[in-house]
């Protein structure tokens, strides 16, 4: 019964540290929320109209949802790439950053299912699809595939940080057995949740752009690519914003699995590209389309040129030494992101439609509607972030702990020390 | 963050009149919030009849009691009479043994007047604004089976036009179906007479399905479909031309209402050339039966390594 | 700046932002009055089931006029008709210039008592020398398109209605001429019905979601 009590406020105590913070944290919170509002507004909009207020159409029957949700799972994914350096090959840069690595994939999978969600025509029999209530058809669907799988890596992560945390706020030990399997279940999860997204397009034996082997590996490259790219980012957002320590090395140690991992994805973008083009066959059509556009319709050209730019100078400035330099590394992983994002949501969603089964060419462009609801979900994704990062970093500094639970919500942490940091993490 | 962990100063007095400004702003951001929240949610309220408890409720087609099931139809005639002061006739035809549909149609008399697509439009309840069509005829240069090669929206005064032939193309009823395969909640299968069918109150509208076909067969109600009250069809049947809601696929289901009843499907009938053909295929007195035995009979040229095994065929008779 | 008063300023923003959000919102989502638009529905007359020629059998059943089937009005019964042509070997059709000879490609499957009894005007006569009525005319199609007629015959060629299933209702089939004209055999051109989307609603759908090429 303790127990419970102390649980629940301990997450009272979380929540409302959510709502405490400077001038700057609220600006951003502030932003944040107005987007998120009106992006709600669209959906809400959406619901009424129905998806006929979106870009798509029975010709483009997936838009920029789906390639949101797809580039998603690749950035919830590549929390493993912080997991296992850390958990398989201890290294110690990263250590006490493994933490805000899944945090940002609980972020990522609230986006994800977001995302999925606004993308339902009847989002009103989402019961449908729970097991017992509806008739979810797994194994046979691998969207019933990613259902599990993306609600499981989830509640997977959920546990560990949940636990992690909340012992590190009990100043107690974390006991081992209750956390280490589930981290290893979750380095595999993490690798199945790509998996399976990338076999949700290649299991369609009708889109010949999809149906390739090499997409799966592609996803995960792209992912660990891209993830560790936002987290270096999101570290040194952290590092100035608060008093968190973050190493200049465990910010080298992510450049070098996003430089590996860039190297493999802009290899297998060119066996891609090779085998599509060099034989010259009727069947790269979409790839055509994609590449070089067919007659008239040439909507994707630029983005797809724009994006192979980006991936190529972002790989250009990861291998050169330059890239040690802070400014530097952060431009290549800005230039990453935004490539991997172009090349692997509206270019790898949108083509496989076009030209249809039938040869027609429609072309799909996003409406505002959608856009909003799309930039809604991003803004919800990086305000469940930044909450996440407020309450955990006073509670990994131990300025948020049981010990101080009797003050006042502001001044428990604005008294303890700054970074007392005592059963240092596991 | 780092800034608000300075100490604050809380003696003195103009301290306490910035701690009352801090205070009604941050009320009026709470109260604010929560208007913008509601005036967002606003246009909601155009939504009451998007769903019902009752259909909410309902239970996969599969698991509906006769019982339930009858309750099921009332609804809808109920529902069908107050949006369309018109009486419906609904049934829930189930499958006649010893019977598997299989369609033909023949190439070489198809001449593209796309008499079919409308009949089925007007059969099927099909929505007018938007429109949305199960049927779709491609004009194909001869020589070519490439249909990035073909043409849907010609607009000619007369067909069929010299140098084109003309491919109708709708579900193929595969007995492989890969749309039935990947729908996450089994709202699609295969019937034991060979028909596809969708439950439209169990549709979450992912759209996988449509993505999965290779015959382009799929449609999806990206608005609430629109019917005029005249062209309403009141022969209507569960699995079939009942009318649809925004947000569910839906899609040629060889007319259940009427092939399920003993009747040749509206396409057909419609014809004027005789190029469509349709009946039992498991009957050896069948013209199916006769066509697929006697003609030069393929399906869909280039899709055929989908290994989806359609029921519809193509023929040439000359 | 007091870190406090910094604060407020930014939270009075984010407030004004919320109730400037809130006024858009509820400005936006007033309920459009206008009347739904009309929906266009393809021309009811594509949807006709009737076959696209009376035949002569039709013709009588609907009373309609069939006087150009009364041969006798002009021809005599006493003077057999004689087949005249020009110098090229064209037939010459005189009253008869009417009707367009295309029944095959050759000349030689155009002459009039390949099919019509040279004696009884009124009747059709087959290679075999079956005399037929205007009503029997199938038969005497299929007396050389014996394929075809066999086809027909299984409902395989030509256009049924009705039932698939016989136990269950009666079926409804054609007769050669009901289709073809049997001295311009070829199936006639039709006006095609409209093509997709063509008759969308311009006004509720907005124009970007009106992309079709």
């Amino acid at each position: 019964m303790t127990g419970t009590r102390n649980y629940l406020r301990f997450l009272g105590r979380c929540l409302g540290i959510a709502f405490v913070g400077d001038w700057r944290y609220y600006a951003w919170m502030g932003v944040l929320t107005v987007i998120c509002l009106a992006g709600l507004n669209a959906y809400a909009n959406q619901l009424v109209e129905g998806l006929g207020s979106t870009g798509m159409t029975d010709q483009v029957s997936w838009g920029i949802y789906i390639a949101n949700f797809t580039f998603l799972v690749g950035v919830a994914a590549a929390a493993v790439m912080l997991v296992i350096p850390v958990y398989i090959y201890k290294n110690r840069h990263l250590h006490d950053l493994v933490v805000f690595g899944e945090l940002l994939a609980v972020a990522a999978i609230l986006m994800c299912l977001a995302f999925v969600t606004v993308d339902l025509g009847r989002p009103d029999k989402f019961m449908h699809m729970i097991p017992g209530l509806g008739k979810l058809n797994f194994p046979g669907s691998m969207l019933a595939w990613d259902v599990v799988v993306l609600n499981g890596y989830l509640l997977l992560n959920l546990h560990i940080i949940g636990y992690l945390l909340y012992s590190r706020y009990q100043n107690r030990y974390p006991r081992r057995w209750f956390y280490i399997p589930f981290v290893f279940i979750a380095i595999v999860w993490a690798i199945s949740i790509h998996t399976v997204t990338a076999f949700l397009f290649v299991g369609l034996g009708g889109k010949e752009f999809w149906n390739q082997a090499i997409i799966g590996p592609r996803f995960l490259a792209s992912a660990f690519a891209a993830g560790p790219a936002l987290i270096i980012l999101a570290l040194q957002v952290i590092r100035r914003v608060s008093e968190y320590r973050v190493r200049n090395e465990a910010l080298l140690t992510l450049r070098s699995i996003v430089q590996v991992a860039m190297l493999i994805n802009v290899f297998l973008l060119v066996c891609e590209v090779f085998t599509k083009f060099y034989s010259d066959t009727a069947r790269g059509v979409s790839a055509k389309y994609l590449y070089f556009g067919l007659e008239e319709f040439n909507a994707l050209v630029p983005w797809i040129w724009g994006a192979i730019l980006l991936n190529v100078v972002a790989l250009a400035l990861l291998i050169l030494p330059v890239s040690r330099s802070l400014r530097y590394l952060n431009i290549a992983c800005v230039f990453a992101i935004v490539g991997i994002w172009v090349e692997k949501g509206m270019g790898l969603v949108v083509p496989g439609f076009i030209p249809t089964p039938l040869g027609e060419v429609v072309e799909y462009m996003p409406t505002w509607n959608e856009t909003l609801v799309s930039l809604g979900i991003w803004a919800f994704g990086l305000l469940a972030y930044t909450v996440f990062l407020r309450t955990s970093i006073p509670i990994l500094q131990g300025r948020l702990n049981k010990n101080n639970e009797h003050r006042a919500l502001t001044d428990s942490i604005e008294e303890s020390p700054a970074g007392g940091v005592e059963p240092s993490q596991p | 963050m780092s800034a608000s962990e300075n100490k604050p100063d809380s003696s003195s007095g103009g301290s306490m009149s910035r701690r009352s400004f801090l205070r009604v702003s941050a009320g009026a951001t709470a109260l604010t919030g929560l208007a913008a929240l509601a005036a967002g949610l606003a246009p909601l309220r155009e939504l009451s009849r998007f769903t019902s408890v009752e259909k909410f409720l309902q239970k996969h087609y599969h698991e509906l009691s006769p019982e339930q099931m009858k309750r099921v139809l009332e609804r809808i005639a109920r529902e069908v009479e107050q949006q369309y002061d018109l009486r419906p006739h609904v049934r829930d035809l189930k499958p006649m043994d010893g019977v598997e549909f299989v369609y033909a149609l023949n190439l070489s008399r198809c001449i593209g007047c796309r008499r079919c697509v409308h009949a089925c439009v007007a059969e099927n309840n099909q929505s007018g604004d938007p429109d949305l069509e199960y049927i779709r005829v491609v004009k194909m240069p001869k020589g070519t089976f490439d249909l990035t090669k073909g043409d849907h929206n010609y607009e000619p005064e007369e067909v069929p036009e010299d140098g084109y032939f003309y491919m109708p193309v709708q579900c193929h009823q595969c007995a492989n179906p890969p749309c039935v395969k990947v729908c996450p909640v089994e709202a699609t299968w295969q019937e034991a007479d060979g028909i596809t069918v969708i439950d439209y109150d169990w549709c979450i509208g992912c759209r996988y399905c449509q993505a999965a076909c290779p015959y382009f067969a799929r449609r999806f109600n990206f608005r609430k479909p629109r019917i005029p009250k005249e062209r309403l069809n009141p022969d209507m049947s569960y699995l079939g031309n009942r009318p649809r809601e925004s947000g569910v696929m839906e899609k040629c289901h060889f007319c259940i209402q009427r092939t399920r009843a003993g009747r040749y499907p509206a396409c057909l009938e419609v014809c004027p050339t005789g190029a469509r053909k349709f009946g039992n295929i498991l009957d050896p007195d069948s013209e199916i039966n006769y066509i697929l035995k006697e003609k030069r009979v393929f399906t869909f040229i280039l899709k055929e390594d989908q290994g989806t095994l359609p029921r519809f065929f193509y023929y040439l008779d000359k | 700046m007091k870190e406090e008063t910094k604060t407020a300023i930014v939270l009075a923003g984010v407030a004004i932002s919320f109730a400037g959000l809130a006024v858009v919102f509820f400005t936006l989502s007033a309920i459009d009055e206008r009347p739904a638009p009309r929906i266009v529905m393809v021309d009811s007359g594509f949807l006709d089931t009737s076959p696209v020629r009376m035949n002569y059998a039709a013709m009588v059943e609907a009373g309609e006029d069939i006087f150009d089937y009364d041969c006798y009005l002009c021809h005599s019964r006493r003077e057999p008709v004689e087949l005249q042509f020009d110098e090229l070997g064209g037939l010459i059709l005189e009253e008869h210039d009417y009707i367009t000879f295309e029944h095959g490609p050759s000349r030689e499957n155009n002459y009039c008592f390949n099919c019509h009894d040279r004696d009884q005007l009124d009747r059709l006569r087959t290679q075999y020398g079956t005399t037929l009525t205007f009503e029997e005319s199938t038969q005497l199609c299929g007396s050389c398109h014996g394929t075809t007629l066999r086809d027909w015959k299984q409902d395989a060629h030509g256009r049924t209605g009705g039932y698939w299933n016989l136990a269950m209702g009666e079926r409804t089939r054609l007769d050669c001429t009901e289709c073809h004209d049997p001295h311009d055999t070829r199936f006639p051109t039709l006006e095609p019905a409209p093509g997709p989307h063509s008759m969308k609603n311009r006004i509720i759908v907005s124009p970007e979601n009106n992309r079709d090429p």
